[in-house]
Parts: C-alpha cells; sequence; structure tokens
C-alpha cells in the first residue's frame, strides 16, 4: 500500500487537522522530507529528586522492628501505608504510585546504590551524573555520552531536553552534543513579533515562504539550513496546535512545579517531537529538620505529577514508548536524628514508570541488619540499571558507555527475563 | 607563486571585480560584519587596504570613553560570570579590532576551558585577555602562555600535577587538541610532556584576582625526558619549541584556520600544505598566516562565501553591529543569554573540544532562537527591554529615501546572495517605505536561510 502523506509525517491527525495555522506548504514540505526520522520511537525521561530522598520512608519495611526501633518519631504505621506485599508499603501520600502499580505501570528498584558510598550531595550526584565512581567537574556524563554515541543528524529536534530553570545536570553535560534548557513553551515559539496592525497573517505566509523555499543543491549548506527550518517551523507549528488542543493537559495538579514541567514534556512528546531525553529535577529533599511534612509533600508531588503524566500519555497513545527513571543522590540514614529529620545515608530505591515496565518490587529489601556505617548496603549496583535503560529500552549498547559491562535487570517486559 | 596556488593574492578582474559581495565576505569572516560606511570604505579603497586595515587596527585607543575598563572593574567587583560575557560582547560590538575580537573567539573554542569547572569569574577574565593579547601573534607566545594560564591550571588539573605523579590531563590536550592531533605522538610523548609541565601549585586565593600559582621549585621535574624522539632536560618551552618543529603541528593548526576562516568543507592537502609551509616558514606567525587568507584570490572565490554556519555570537552580535542599534538600546545580557540558548555560552564551552560548530549549530531549539533574536530586535521586545529596530533613522543617516531602504537593507545583510524569487517579495514588501513595511522587509531578509551562513 502507498503510505499516505500522513504516513510520511507520522504526526497522526495534529498537523493537517489545523489547515488554516498551519500553511499547506509546510505539509508538503513535511512530505518531501520522507527521511525525517521516526517521530514514534522510544525515549526515556528522567526525573532527578535533589537532596537525597528517604528511602525508607518512600518503599518502607514497615515490618522491620528494627525500622521502628530506628526511628521512634518518623517511622510510618502500618495501616496507613499503600500495601505493596508483607512487608513492604508505599508512603501514604504515593497514592498515584499505588494506582499505577495496580496498573503495572510501576516498578520498584530497591536497595540501588555503589561501592563505598559517598555522602556529599555534589560528590555522590556526579557519581550518579558521570557513572564513574571517580569523577571530575569535566567528565563527560552518562546520558551526554549517549548522547555521543548514538548517530543523530543534526538539524532535527535538539537530541535531548533540559526541563528546568537550573544549571544543566552533569548527566547531560561534557559531551559534543549540546542540550538546551528549557522552563516553558514560551521559549519553544516562533515570536513573530509582528503586530496585528502590520497584517499578522500576511507578514506569517511571507516569513514561512522565504524561510522554507527549497534552494541549494542537494547536500549543500544552504539546503541543510532551509531542511533545519522547515522542521523548526513545523516542529513549533505542532507545538502550538498541541497546546491549543489542550488535549489531555487538564488534570494535572497545576500548583506542583514538577507537574507543570512534566505537562510540558508530555506536550513536547505528543507534538511529535524526535527528541529522544527529557530530563527535569525536584528539588528539597535535604531533610534533616522535621520531616515528616516535607517529605509528606514532596513525595505527594512526585506521585500525584508522575500518575498525571503516565495517564496523559496513556491518553494520547504516547505511553507505550516513554518510560521514566526516578532516582536520587543518596538514600538517608536508617537512624533518625534529633531534629526529627535524617541525615545523608546510601542505598535507596530507584522507580521506574511506564507500560514497558515489569510492575512490582525488585532486588532485595533493604537489610537493616546488615549495615555498614550504621546503613543498609547497596544490593545492586545503580550503573546495572543504567544498562538496562540502554541495552533494553534505548538499543544502545551499554558497555562502550559505561566503561565496562554491567548485566541489565529484569525489570523491563521487552527486556531479557 | 604559480597560477594554481590557492593562496596567491586575489587581483580584481573585469570578471572577478572588488564588489560589496568580497567585502562583506570579508567583514563577515575577519570580524563580524560591516556596517554599510564601512563596506562601502573598503569597496572604494580596494582589497590591499581593506586588508591592512584589518590587520592593522589596535584595540588600545578605541575605548575614549574606558568603557571596557569600567565594564571590567564592575565583573571583578561582582564576580558575576554574566557581565563578564557582557564584557567580551560590549569589545565584539564596539571594539575597534574586529579581527583580533574574532579570533579570540576562535583560540576560546580552541584551549577551550569552561567556567563550570574553573569557577572563577577572575580567572576566566584573564585567560580572554591572554588569548586576546597573543591571537595575532606568536603561536610558541600563546602555547606558553596556556601553559602557566591559571583558568587553564584548574581545567585541565596542571595546579595539581607533581614530580612525583605528574597529571596527564594538560599534556594530552596540549598534543591532542591544541598542536598535532591524534596519531602524531606517543603516549610516551604525553607522560614525558606532563613531567615537564608539572610544578605549579595553589598559592592562595584573591576574591577579586581569583586563585593564585606559582611555580615550586620543589616540584618542578628538571630530569632528562625524551619527547618525540629528541632527549634533554626539557623545561616547558622546550616542549612547545620541539612541538612546533613537527610539520604536524602547522598543518594541524591551518586546518583548524581554515575552516573558522574560509570553508567548511572538507579540504584536500595541497589547499592546506601550503598554507602550513606559511605558517612555518614565518615561525608560527598567526598574522601573517591570517593575512595570507585574507588576501588570496581561494578566499573570495564564490565557492567559499556563505560557506559557514555562522555561529551564535557572529550571527547574534553581527546583527547589532551591521544594523548599528543604537547603544542605548543594546541589551549585552539578553545578547548573551540569546547566544547561551543558540547552543554558544560564552566562556562555557560544551567540552575541552571547543564547539564544534557547523552543521551541529542547528536544531529546531537553536534555529527557532536564531529567529526569535532576530524578531526580536525587528519588532521589540518588552520583557528584555528591547526597543523595536528603527529602519527610517539608519536610511537617514545613509542618505536612502525610505523607498529604495529595503533594497539598501538587503544589500546590507545579504548583498546578491538572495533567490530572485524571496529579492521580488522582499522589495515588494518594503516599497511603501513605512516603518511597518521596512520591518516587514527586513524580517524577511532575516529569515533566508541565506542569513545563517557567513
Amino acid at each position: 500500500m502507498q503510505p499516505t502523506r500522513r504516513d510520511f509525517l507520522g504526526l497522526g491527525t495534529s498537523l493537517l487537522a489545523c489547515g488554516s495555522t498551519v500553511p499547506l506548504f509546510l505539509a508538503r514540505s513535511g512530505a518531501a522530507l520522507a527521511a525525517t526520522p521516526d517521530t514514534k520511537g522510544r525515549l526515556l525521561v528522567v526525573v532527578q529528586l535533589d537532596g537525597g530522598n528517604d528511602g525508607l520512608n518512600t518503599v518502607v519495611p514497615h515490618r522491620d522492628d528494627e525500622y521502628r526501633k530506628r526511628r521512634p518519631r518518623l517511622h510510618l504505621a502500618s495501616a496507613r501505608l499503600h500495601k505493596v506485599d508483607d512487608r513492604i508499603g508505599l508512603h501514604p501520600a504515593l497514592t498515584g504510585f499505588a494506582r499505577l502499580l495496580d496498573q503495572q505501570r510501576l516498578a520498584i528498584v530497591q536497595s540501588v546504590g555503589y561501592p563505598n558510598p559517598n555522602r556529599s550531595h555534589f560528590e555522590s550526584m556526579a557519581i550518579w551524573h558521570t557513572a564513574r565512581l571517580a569523577s571530575k567537574a569535566d567528565t563527560p556524563g552518562w546520558l551526554a555520552r549517549y548522547l555521543g554515541a548514538r548517530a543523530t543528524a543534526p538539524g532535527g529536534d535538539a537530541p535531548a531536553l533540559h526541563v528546568s530553570n537550573t544549571l544543566l545536570p552533569q548527566a547531560l553535560a561534557g559531551g559534543q552534543r549540546q542540550v538546551p534548557s528549557l522552563e516553558s513553551l514560551e521559549q519553544f515559539r516562533r515570536r513573530l513579533g509582528v503586530p496585528e496592525s502590520a497584517g499578522t497573517k500576511d507578514q506569517r505566509t511571507a516569513l514561512d515562504t522565504v524561510g522554507t523555499r527549497p534552494r541549494g543543491g542537494p547536500g549543500s549548506l544552504l539546503e541543510f539550513v532551509q531542511r533545519s527550518q522547515v522542521l523548526t517551523y513545523s516542529s513549533s507549528a505542532r507545538l502550538e496546535e498541541v497546546v491549543k488542543s489542550k488535549a489531555g493537559s487538564d488534570g494535572y495538579p497545576e500548583f506542583y512545579g514538577l507537574a507543570r514541567r512534566l505537562r510540558l514534556i508530555a506536550q513536547l512528546i505528543k507534538a511529535g517531537l524526535t527528541t529522544r531525553l527529557y530530563y527535569t529535577q525536584l528539588d528539597g529533599f535535604d531533610t534533616h529538620a522535621n520531616q515528616l511534612g516535607t517529605h509528606d509533600g514532596l513525595l505527594r508531588e512526585v506521585s500525584d505529577s508522575l500518575r498525571s503524566f503516565v495517564d496523559d500519555l496513556g491518553k494520547s497513545g504516547d505511553a507505550g514508548r516513554v518510560l521514566v527513571l526516578v532516582f536520587s543522590e543518596f538514600g538517608r540514614r536508617l537512624s533518625e536524628n534529633a531534629s526529627g529529620g535524617t541525615d545523608h545515608g546510601t542505598a535507596a530505591p530507584v522507580f521506574l514508570l511506564g507500560p514497558g515496565v515489569k510492575a512490582g518490587l525488585h532486588g532485595p529489601h533493604p537489610d537493616l541488619r546488615d549495615l555498614a556505617d550504621g546503613d543498609p548496603k547497596h544490593a545492586i549496583d545503580f550503573r546495572r540499571v543504567y544498562a538496562t535503560l540502554l541495552d533494553d529500552w534505548l538499543g544502545c549498547p551499554s558497555e562502550g558507555i559505561l566503561g565496562e559491562k554491567f548485566t541489565s535487570l529484569p525489570i523491563l517486559r521487552t527486556g531479557r527475563s | 607563486m604559480s597560477k594554481q596556488d590557492p593562496w596567491a593574492p586575489f587581483v580584481p578582474t573585469p570578471e572577478a571585480p572588488w564588489d560589496l559581495d568580497k567585502v562583506a565576505h570579508l567583514h563577515r569572516r575577519a570580524g563580524f560584519g560591516a556596517t554599510r560606511a564601512e563596506l562601502l570604505r573598503d569597496v572604494k579603497d580596494g582589497p590591499k587596504a581593506s586588508v591592512d586595515r584589518l590587520l592593522s587596527s589596535s584595540a588600545a585607543d578605541a575605548d575614549p570613553e574606558q568603557v571596557v575598563a569600567s565594564l571590567k572593574r564592575g565583573v571583578l567587583d561582582s564576580g558575576d560570570g554574566e557581565r563578564l560575557k557582557a564584557w567580551w560582547l560590549y569589545q565584539i560590538l564596539y571594539g575597534a579590532d574586529p579581527l583580533r575580537e574574532k579570533l579570540t573567539l576562535f583560540w576560546h573554542s580552541h584551549f577551550a576551558t569552561s567556567d563550570r569547572k574553573v569557577q572563577s569569574v577572575p580567572l576566566m577574565l584573564e585567560q580572554n585577555e591572554t588569548l586576546r593579547c597573543h591571537a595575532l601573534g606568536a603561536f610558541a607566545d600563546l602555547l606558553n602562555a596556556m601553559i602557566a594560564d591559571p583558568a587553564m591550571l584548574v581545567w585541565l588539573d596542571g595546579a595539581t600535577s607533581r614530580k612525583e605523579k605528574p597529571n596527564e590531563n594538560f599534556g594530552r590536550e596540549f598534543l591532542e587538541l591544541f598542536t598535532l592531533g591524534v596519531g602524531h605522538y606517543t603516549e610516551k610523548d604525553i607522560r614525558e610532556a606532563a613531567r615537564a609541565f608539572a610544578g605549579w601549585v595553589r598559592e592562595g586565593r584573591d576574591f577579586r584576582r581569583g586563585d593564585v600559582f606559582r611555580l615550586d621549585p620543589a616540584q618542578v621535574d628538571d630530569g632528562e625526558k625524551t619527547f618525540l624522539n629528541q632527549t634533554g632536560r626539557w623545561k616547558p618551552a622546550d616542549i612547545v619549541r620541539i612541538t612546533l618543529e613537527q610539520p604536524a603541528c602547522a598543518d594541524f593548526l591551518c586546518r583548524k584556520l581554515y575552516r573558522f576562516l574560509v570553508s567548511e568543507a572538507k579540504q584536500p592537502p595541497e589547499r592546506i600544505g601550503p598554507l602550513a609551509k606559511e605558517l612555518r616558514k614565518s615561525k608560527y606567525a598567526i598574522r601573517h598566516v591570517v593575512s595570507v587568507i585574507l588576501r588570496s584570490h581561494h578566499f573570495y572565490a564564490k565557492e567559499n562565501r556563505r560557506q559557514r554556519v555562522a555561529g551564535p555570537v557572529e550571527c547574534s552580535a553581527g546583527l547589532l553591529r551591521v544594523l548599528e542599534m543604537p547603544r542605548a538600546d543594546v541589551r549585552l545580557l539578553a545578547l548573551a543569554a540569546a547566544c547561551a540558548r543558540q547552543g554558544q555560552d560564552l566562556f562555557h564551552p560544551p567540552s575541552v573540544k571547543g564547539w564544534d560548530g557547523g552543521r551541529t549549530w542547528l536544531n529546531s531549539a537553536t534555529v527557532l532562537e536564531r529567529g526569535n533574536w532576530a524578531n526580536d530586535l525587528v519588532w521589540g521586545n518588552e520583557d528584555q527591554g528591547i526597543r523595536s529596530y528603527d529602519p527610517l533613522a539608519w536610511a537617514k543617516r545613509h542618505g536612502i529615501a525610505p523607498s529604495k531602504t529595503a533594497a539598501a537593507l538587503l544589500g546590507l545583510l545579504l548583498q546578491q546572495d538572495v533567490d530572485a524569487k524571496d529579492r521580488d517579495l522582499i522589495l515588494r514588501t518594503g516599497r511603501d517605505g513605512s516603518p511597518a513595511a521596512l520591518r516587514k522587509a527586513l524580517q524577511l531578509i532575516l529569515h533566508c536561510p541565506e542569513y545563517q551562513l557567513a
């Protein structure tokens, strides 16, 4: 069967349904660009929890006497938890996670860490970011190395986007592929600037005409620029449509910053950008004092925001190609401190979300009786999680990127069992 | 020089006259673009006088109001990295020595050092001044300066390199990225160079000056070293000297300069060879080889014009310069941020390899930013305090009638490098000579893909 123009574009109805706003030439140019990369490929969304999330009060070993003993004030009562199995329950604020677990969309990998744990925020985060146990400020991040290993032609959508107003995390830095940061869709919108009185519509048509008229010989620099402009204008036009249609964008708890950033990521995904990697952050997990209320609020933000995100992508039909990784630089100490908080710890759970996961608990429960320097030992090297994502999800051999071979974990439906 | 020599000087002929296209090309490559008055002056003065002027400008007497000095004080008093960028961009926009600024940008990407690791505004500023000072001088001086440059000592760990345990980071990049390129040295050469470079220690820290380093005689390895097949008690300056004796060094540097000044297309060895020979003959005088390039007929050939993707700083700052945006309306911090969003965050190159440039400048996020920056300049952007451009004020300054202004702007920004259909549309749009019509015409010019090429 002859592919239709719609198939070529890989855009579903979004571009073609908006004839009045997207000039026909863009649809034509899109079709002419049959070589446009696949807009339906798999992608990874990373959510970084800054400050060191208290894993033991997130995925709670509530039946363990040691847990209650070490945390006389901070331990969570069994009855309030979302039950996962006989020994483990999720924090009461994780209602959204509990529902995703029921829907087979949440995998929890327990006791993730690395040898000789480092309790400095900066240094431990650098270890997670670079996937090197000894790293320097200029060591390229593991995701930067991934972007370098994945051959993508320049001129299309950015290979990765950092959705945050903070400094680019080292995970994405130090490679040759530059990763743009954006805080709002405004930055991804063409600001034409033409005042209404000057004839906005005609000028827009004229700009699109001069900006995208085919020119230059095959393979020439000029043709490359022209094609980049075509792709840019069409990405931006699709995005405007997604924003305007508001499809699925309600339902996010808008008062949460993380929810707003995830909604933005969902909009970019739904607009069919070829970007394969999104990265965002949530700060505030360094709960040294009066932790209970703060931690409750943070986990609610994580859980409600991510549930809306996964639901939103489910409705648009994109969920199947999206996997979310949630991690923090370390967990917190087993014993609470005198200020009603916890200090910097070591191993902690990592979360993976999406229909692609093997739902449920993975890895051993933290052993609260076998401690090193007062904290549970790690059982799973975080680089095995990375290897799983690279080998089994993104299809990019992990050994070259991680510098050594790590066996992937049986946590994805797509991966080895 | 023979007729086939690509580096023979350009001599105007009736078929290839000295015209606006070539003058604009010269200023795009050797600077950040030129104003209409500068372009017309150089068309009249001819190639020799035009290139002479670029090569002999002096930044020293260019700042009668001491703006640069006062901006610098502000940077050092505040330690603010954004103001550091503004300080440099001011010199790019208003300095009297555009070629030197352009090459400073070249060296910033060659000796790519990022404040991300250095974490010191004063040291980044000092390095920039060092690069500017030696930008057109002897390459040996530049290398010797970089060996002792404080920001570089932090960036590539020279400051932690000790006699007993030399750190190889700087030694490796010195050979791989700064001088010879992969394949022209061994791992042993790296180790021996690292031995010669060791000995710098941090002495202290001063808020305004940043970290201070000194050479500690106890940490200097004055033993015998065998580097690139030569044995002696080599000091850093000997490593530089021996490295520059390698033909590969001249070849490596000329390739990079060619890509920066002439074309991003792949070059056959017979193009680079004669240039590398000139460089060695001149004892690595950068000014000499740049002069040979800028005077050559090859440089002005049609096939080399608009053969580079203009970098974000070139493109965004260049537009302000070429349009003579009134100084009071220029927002340097907004310009720095726009360049960063377009992928060129000054003082933060992505890695020690610098910016790859070329086609990698463009993706949908950066193309959008390029367009938005141009649109903001044309129509204004209240949020950023940018006022809309006044094309009639520009026309009046140059004695151009409103009805001829669109054509003049086209000549200024694209010369003949424009599709006939686009030219018609642009002229038709600006025909009535009203400010709105001229802004629309200008915006169309800046949307032509040709404009993204330098």
